[in-house]
């Protein structure tokens, strides 16, 4: 697992570089704010921080009852978030200046948080298979994959969502 | 506590894991206030970074429950860590460039 998280970071650290190197070459570039809803973001990145620590408390509980508790309450947050990614991209794909992958913003843009987002469905799948029969080892493991998607997603809220164009 | 209880319990107990969230919450919001201020772009983008990387590290601290005894989680830390930061640097730096240009 660490040496599967370690080449995952690389992965997502690349696909950092390469944003930052077009956004940086771009003739223009649309101030995040413009596009892109903040605070549903803002309240998505609160919901995945507290699913690092329900998915953490899972990992540390001492009884079965205890560890389906914290990870069901980990699947609702994590359906929460992959939700609302959803919901941003529907409203960004029909929005009345939409966001297409065929521009360069677009593009970006899509392919970073659905890299993503295919990371948070991989957890998910994990997680409802997780629910009621884990042993603690593993799920410790699983818990450490959901806490690297958590932390993957902050620099994506900071660089895609936060950081303006001017 | 034994030390293996200790390493199991990892940044301490409940109240201070949750009190860990309440600031990585507090970090959060003040992302958004500071996305919000119309500041110098440099001045701005650098906080910004600041808090990611502070944000970053508080919750890898908690997720891989840094202990310095355990040596598989602090390789895994190093690589993400050296990965994050040479984005940001590679960032920083190509936003200079594309300012003196």
């Amino acid at each position: 697992m660490w040496a599967f998280l370690a080449t995952d970071a690389m992965g997502f650290g690349g696909l950092f570089v390469a944003y930052g190197f077009l956004r940086t070459r771009a003739a223009s570039w649309p101030d995040p704010r413009l596009h892109l809803a903040l605070l549903p973001a803002a309240a998505l990145t609160l919901a995945l921080l507290a699913s690092a620590f329900t998915v953490g408390e899972a990992a540390r509980a001492a009884t079965g009852r205890g560890r389906t508790a914290w990870l069901v309450a980990t699947l609702a947050l994590a359906v929460t978030f992959a939700g609302g990614e959803l919901a941003e991209y529907h409203r960004l794909w029909t929005g009345a200046a939409p966001v297409r992958l065929g521009d360069l913003y677009g593009a970006t843009f899509f392919v970073i948080t659905g890299y993503h987002l295919l990371h948070v469905l991989a957890g998910l799948i994990w997680l409802v298979a997780a629910v009621g029969r884990a042993e603690r080892s593993a799920l410790q493991v699983g818990a450490l994959y959901w806490q690297f998607v958590d932390v993957a997603w902050m620099p994506i809220f900071t660089f895609l969502y936060l950081v303006p164009a001017r | 506590m034994t030390t293996a209880s200790v390493e199991v319990v990892g940044l301490g107990r409940r109240p201070s894991r949750v009190a860990l969230f309440v600031v990585l919450a507090a970090l959060t919001a003040a992302e958004v206030a500071l996305a919000r201020w119309d500041g110098p772009a440099r001045l701005q983008t650098t906080a910004l970074c600041g808090l990611l990387l502070m944000k970053a590290g508080l919750l890898l601290a908690y997720s891989l429950r840094a202990t310095p005894r355990r040596p598989g989680p602090r390789l895994a830390l190093v690589a993400l860590v050296t990965a994050v930061g040479f984005t940001v640097v590679l960032m920083l730096e190509g936003a200079y460039r594309a300012g003196v240009r």
